[in-house]
């Protein structure tokens, strides 16, 4: 759902790499395991938390009541633009 | 320039931005899976089928058509049916309205009711079902109204459902999943489907030796013929011929549950108007032919013909009006026909009805009658054994009943019962109570619509919902089915695979599973590309419950066949017959005769057809079957049947000869070669090859990895177990109110995997988590399949779950029958009432519970007050006292969501909470996991991490299993995958593997093995490994890899048992069964047997009788009794509670029955019953410890008359006669009845 905090088989934080590689696999053309390798993860148990990770609280964040997510979303429009 | 559409080719790889952007934006246009829509289509093509919007007649119009007109009568029954009134009454149509809020509401702004708010509120997802009548009296103007039959549920995404053809973006919108399938009906609020049953193939005639035909009568043979005809509405009628010990053939049918017989010579000179010697050719063959040197044939015929002189019917109105005669009550036709109608609608409704069942012509009425010749020369070809018997549990002979389809027939029935028997009813008792009332008087024309049809039972809805909720099939005729019950089934969304699984399950029937023979069980090759050989559960339903293979399709509509008699005349089938199939061989289509060719033409007429359906453009569509059948020496009978109409299965595959795709029926394919690869094409004999090998594989079986590496039935446990993980139902959970759903809190998707992964969007729904796996026996608590889950992996949240439960509470009657206008409670605190600050701060001010409170055994969920109106009509209420709804479950839980249901009409206080319950689950001891591979096992130990093997890499095992669990089970695949697993992960690849793709010259694991060394692991995916206790390395080096986890359902926490005393069955004294109501587990013979085996006497007493119904009970000892003893009753102690002494009443003397009274003589202690009765003697009681179920067995015996008595020692005996010796030593300490 959200990317675990820590990786399952070693506790290296993993936490905060999910969005980082989506973001050099989209921006950066990389592939998952260069992506990987930028990222720091050295063992395969890390590797696969990142790699295989379903980031599924994106779709459940549809469903939520009175369209909460839009607002958000709207909100953090604001913020960008006032920045 | 207008935005792309959205892809929808998929490979094995993770795409992984692609699915981001697919979750977060859903596309507007379409979906990214068709795949998966293709899989649940058949259901919704068969519901769309009834109420067609093409512009195409729809099944319920056919139906209507086959319904007809019915005739009624009114004044005296036993007038002159000239003399009275005749009404006729038809349905002109019949529509069914998308669902919507009742008019009756007035604050809806939106009037749709979409299928999420049935979900929520528990309701059925229904619309609004109105006929048409029109009716004439006496032939006159017709007239007409429009009634309402009730509301019918409406399966989700079918024509008649507002989410059909919504893209993703716009179910996502309206609560749905984003690949919202449909194909399934909501029942109060539960997801049902019609299963998908198998039955046998329509308008074919099927040879069938079943030794129970002889029970049908004197010289009656094992031999018939069976032919399911269906009409163009796809109701069936079954025909059976049966062959007789002296050549003759009966006709038999089943109408309305009874089974008729009718000699089939009276059935063919019915049908047209005929002579002896044209059915003698008929069957035979012209003169000069070579059928007429069989004599076998000719001498049987000879007979039929013979014998049916007896009846004196020569033309054709003579036997239809004979059998009108008898068939009148039968078909329960009106007065107003004559014999001869009567005969002529038998032939309409019962006789071969695919070839004629409305406004039957005599063209249609030919073709019956070559059909039902040629059927009697196939029974007589049977039984001189040219013609082999067809099997009907093959596939080949087999098609499948949609979901949608029955229920049109189910609403057809309803229709016609409305109108004819319900209808006729109503009418009688109307002119009963009005007796000079006329059809032709104006009351009459006001009251017909209305006064009359209000007391028929017009409210088909229901009785469709009900058969919808129940599967129950309430029917006057059977529907021409072999079961009653077990048609619906819930689509349970425990897991997506579970889900989806649903839709593609085709049942053999409820009859057979009954069936002590296990030949319909049996896969047959036939099957091959159908029904997936690998998907069929294990245990009472295998090999009844298959799984459509993925590629399978089930055609759900006629293709368009018009131009292939025309074809066929062209490429030289003709008019001449004869019974040699040497001479000549059948050409049928769906189920009529279209002409005949010689046995070489046939082929040459095959083939062409083949080529002409596969190219295109000349008029011949793809889907139709051309089940050609070659001459053999008794064989099939030969012929080309082919088939064109819906219902039937077909698959994709590459026609050679054009390199296009054709589609394949199953009852063409067994005389066809296709080759399984390309490899293994034979030139000159194949004509067809496999797109894939995988395509004979169901969805799920397709996503074990590697299981052609596998044992076969460990492949067949993953498509079990993978349907009982604990995955992702879905994600629009927050709008579903399932009773149980089952979560897995951060699924992962497999690093290995086939492409139909992506093709099925499972990623959508992760199912599992991809665990590293140490194969090693290391602890001691790894045996006999149980693993070891590292701590700290669990803590970090491996496989961690979650369940969701509903419970609904409803202050309401939950009667159906009578619904209550008043309403008696309402929910929240009673104005005034004492409420405990412990109890009042559960909940909130109105009553309900706070969302997010963690609630506990015992703990309030609600409150509710009664009420009454006062009198201006508001609820008050008036005893100042609050119940309590409570939690009852022994979990604690946290009230996930509040849900307020109002009613329809949206004028009613609040009287239904539905309240959602979250209960985390992590893993404990005792939780199921496995592997894709059929590799069960029970967390035995959370083993601390410190404690753990670790690599040299610094890599610690998630879970650990015994290398034990491998020898005998052979499921390489799992090895693969464990090497596949950590390569990619190394690599950052996803792995394809898809099974066959290896051979013996390129290995997996070389393929594997390279990719490791590459990354610098061993070759064979070994490591070297060290103690986590000693931190010393392992002699040996240790396989470790990456397997994707799967958490089952079943956990501890739903089956553990306990109990030291608890609740008891009050007439045994044993413990009562059940887990949740606190219940002991049967120590049963077996066990015992064991117990006595170990010679664990203590134990075995302590089992059997000290936990279960021990008990202390008096017994006399000199009457040997518990049946005659009392506690006496003190006059000066009262009624204090105290062990009083107990006597026996049996062996002590009623002090005023003593004749002579003199108490100075008595000897012993007077005492007293509870009546006040003085009673001497009977002390010789005592306490013994038994059984309870022993003095149960004692009344029970003295309730037959039958008297015990027990020896509590041996001194005690009371002997009649000599004394004998003593009993054996053993047996003296024990009590022995005497």
């Amino acid at each position: 759902m959200i990317i675990p905090i820590r990786c399952f088989s070693c506790g290296k934080v993993t936490g905060d790499l999910w969005e980082k590689f989506v973001k050099l696999i989209e921006e950066e053309n990389l592939t998952d395991g260069d992506a990987l390798d930028q990222l720091g993860c050295k063992r395969y148990c890390c590797r696969r938390m990142v790699m295989t990770h379903v980031d599924l609280i994106e779709k459940l964040l549809k469903y939520t009541p009175d369209g909460r997510n839009y607002k958000k979303i709207e909100m953090q429009a604001r913020n960008q633009e006032q920045r | 320039m207008a935005p792309e559409r959205t892809n929808t080719s998929w490979d094995h790889e993770y795409n992984t931005i692609r699915r981001e952007k697919l979750f977060r934006n859903p596309p507007t246009d379409r979906t990214a899976y068709p795949a998966l829509q293709l899989a649940v289509d058949p259901h919704i093509e068969a519901f769309n089928a009834l109420f067609r919007n093409d512009g195409k007649p729809g099944l319920l119009d056919h139906a209507l058509a086959e319904i007809g007109t019915k005739t009624f009568l009114d004044g005296d029954e036993r007038a002159a049916p000239a003399s009275r009134n005749k009404l006729t009454i038809r349905y002109k149509s019949v529509t069914l309205q998308k669902s919507q809020v009742p008019p009756s509401n007035k604050f809806a702004k939106r009037r749709e009711i979409f299928p999420a708010e049935c979900r929520e509120r528990h309701v059925s997802y229904r619309g609004k079902l109105t006929a048409v009548f029109e009716y004439r009296v006496n032939d006159g103007e017709p007239q007409e109204f429009a009634r309402e039959l009730g509301q019918m549920p409406i399966m989700v995404k079918s024509n008649k459902c507002h989410l059909e053809n919504n893209p993703p973006a716009l179910l996502v919108q309206r609560k749905e999943e984003s690949e919202e399938l449909g194909g399934y009906f909501i029942v109060n609020g539960i997801e049902k489907i019609i299963r998908l049953l198998l039955v046998n193939r329509r308008n074919f005639p099927l040879a069938i030796i079943r030794p129970s035909f002889t029970n049908r009568g004197p010289s009656y043979t094992p031999y018939g013929i069976i032919v399911r005809s269906v009409r163009p509405d796809e109701t069936s009628q079954t025909n059976v011929l049966h062959y007789l010990n002296d050549g003759n053939v009966t006709f038999r049918f089943s109408w309305r549950k009874n089974e008729y017989l009718v000699p089939v010579m009276m059935v063919l000179k019915a049908l047209v108007e005929t002579n002896d010697r044209e059915i003698f050719e008929g069957l035979v063959g012209p003169p000069n032919s070579k059928g007429i040197e069989n004599t076998f044939l000719t001498d049987r015929v000879e007979l039929l013909l013979r014998t049916y002189k007896t009846y004196g019917l020569y033309t054709k109105t003579q036997t239809r009006a004979y059998l009108g005669e008898k068939f009148r009550v039968v078909l329960g036709v009106p007065d107003t026909m004559s014999d001869y109608e009567v005969g002529t609608e038998f032939l309409r409704k019962i006789v071969l009805v695919h070839l004629g069942s409305v406004d039957v012509t005599g063209e249609q009425d030919l073709d019956k009658f070559k059909m039902l010749l040629f059927i009697c020369r196939k029974l007589y070809a049977l039984v001189a054994g040219d013609c082999a018997v067809d099997n009907p549990d093959a596939v080949q002979n087999q098609e499948i009943l949609l979901g949608g389809f029955l229920y049109g027939m189910v609403l057809k029935e309803r229709l016609e019962e409305l109108i004819s028997v319900s209808l006729r009813a109503a009418l009688r008792d109307y002119l009963g109570r009005n007796p000079t009332v006329a059809f032709t008087s104006s009351t009459f024309a006001k009251d017909f619509p209305l006064a009359i049809f209000r007391r028929t039972n017009e409210n088909i809805g229901n009785s469709l919902e009900y058969f919808l909720s129940t599967g129950n099939l309430q029917s006057p005729s059977g529907l021409d089915l072999q079961q009653t019950s077990g048609f619906t089934v819930v689509a349970e969304k425990l897991n997506f695979l579970r889900f989806i699984s649903h839709f593609r399950m085709v049942h053999r029937g409820s009859f057979f599973a009954q069936l002590k023979t296990t030949t319909v069980r049996k896969l047959l090759p036939e099957s091959w590309g159908f029904l997936c050989p690998v998907h069929t559960p294990d245990g009472a339903p295998c090999g009844l419950l298959n799984h459509l293979a993925h590629k399978c399709k089930i055609m759900t509509d006629s293709v368009d066949v018009s131009a292939v008699p025309g074809a066929a005349m062209e490429l030289g089938v003709n008019d001449y017959s004869s019974a040699a199939t040497t001479e000549s061989v059948v050409v049928m289509l769906d189920g009529r005769i279209i002409g005949w060719c010689t046995p070489n033409g046939a082929k040459a007429v095959a083939d062409t057809l083949r080529h002409w359906k596969v190219q295109g453009g000349h008029g011949i569509p793809v889907q139709l079957e051309i089940g050609y059948v070659p001459t053999s020496k008794g064989g099939s009978y030969p012929g080309i049947y082919m088939s064109s109409r819906a219902a039937r299965m077909v698959r994709p595959v590459k026609y050679l000869p054009l390199g296009k795709e054709d589609f394949v029926g199953p009852h063409e394919q067994p005389y066809m070669s296709i080759a399984c690869t390309e490899g293994e094409v034979i030139p000159g004999d194949s004509t067809h090859v496999e797109f894939d090998p995988t395509n004979i594989l169901s969805i799920l079986a397709n996503m074990t990895p590697f299981s052609d590496f596998n044992q076969s039935p460990r492949n067949m446990y993953q498509c079990q177990m993978g349907k009982q993980t604990m995955g992702t139902p879905g994600t629009a959970i927050r709008y579903r109110t399932d009773n149980k759903m089952y979560r897995l809190q951060t699924g992962q998707t497999p690093i290995v995997r086939a492409p139909l992964h992506n093709t099925y969007g499972f990623d959508n729904f992760p199912n599992g988590t991809n665990a590293v796996v140490a194969v090693i026996s290391y602890t001691g608590y790894d045996m006999d399949d149980a693993m070891i889950i590292n701590k700290s992996a669990h803590e970090r949240g491996f496989g961690h779950g979650t369940i969701y439960k509903t419970k609904k509470i409803s202050l309401k009657d939950d009667t159906r029958t009578r619904t209550s206008k008043t309403i008696t409670k309402m929910f929240g605190f009673a104005p005034g009432s004492a409420v405990r600050a412990s109890d009042r701060e559960m909940l909130d001010a109105d009553g309900l519970p706070y969302v997010g409170r963690l609630v506990r055994e015992g703990d309030i969920l609600c409150a509710w007050h009664t009420v009454s109106a006062d009198y201006s009509g508001q609820l008050i209420n008036r005893d100042g006292i609050t119940h309590w709804e409570r939690y009852k479950e022994a979990e604690d839980a946290f009230i996930e969501e509040v849900r307020v249901i109002g009613s329809d009409t949206g004028n009613e206080p609040l009287q239904t909470v539905s309240i959602k319950l979250r209960i985390p689950r992590s893993p404990v001891i005792g939780d199921k996991f496995s592997s894709r591979h059929g590799q069960k096992g029970v967390c035995s130990q959370k083993w601390p991490a410190v404690d753990m093997p670790f690599s040299e890499s610094g890599i610690q095992p998630d879970v650990i299993i015994n290398p034990h669990a491998f020898p005998s089970r052979m499921t390489i695949g799992m090895f693969v995958e464990s090497l596949a697993g950590k390569a990619g992960a190394l690599h950052g690849l996803a792995q394809d593997s898809t099974p066959f793709k290896f051979d013996e010259e390129n290995t997996a694991a070389d393929y594997f093995g390279h990719q490791l060394m590459k990354a610098g692991y061993n070759y064979h995916g070994n490591e070297p490994m060290y103690s986590g206790i000693t931190g010393e390395e392992f002699a040996c080096d240790i396989y470790i890899g990456v397997v994707y986890y799967q958490r089952l359902r079943h956990m501890v926490n739903d089956k553990y048992q306990v109990r030291t005393t608890g609740p008891v069955v009050p007439t045994t004294g044993q413990p009562i069964k059940g887990r949740k109501k606190g219940g002991g587990i049967r120590v049963g013979e077996m066990e015992r047997d064991a117990l006595l085996a170990h010679g664990t006497a203590f134990l075995l007493q302590d089992r059997l009788l000290n936990c279960s119904d021990y008990t202390k009970s008096w017994i006399c000892r000199d009457c040997g009794s518990f049946l005659a003893v009392q506690p006496t009753v003190s006059p000066f102690i009262g009624k204090r509670k105290q062990v009083g002494t107990v006597r026996c009443r049996n062996c002590a003397m009623r002090l005023d029955q003593i004749e002579g009274l003199d108490l100075m003589k008595l000897d012993g202690e007077i005492w007293e019953d509870g009546q006040g009765v003085q009673w001497i003697g009977g002390e010789n009681t005592t306490q013994v410890a038994v059984p309870g179920a022993l003095k149960f067995l004692d009344v029970e015996l003295a309730a037959m008359g039958v008297k015990l008595k027990y020896r509590v020692d041996t001194k005690d005996a009371i002997r009649r006669g000599p004394l004998r010796p003593a009993a054996p030593k053993a047996l003296t300490n024990g009590m022995v009845a005497a």
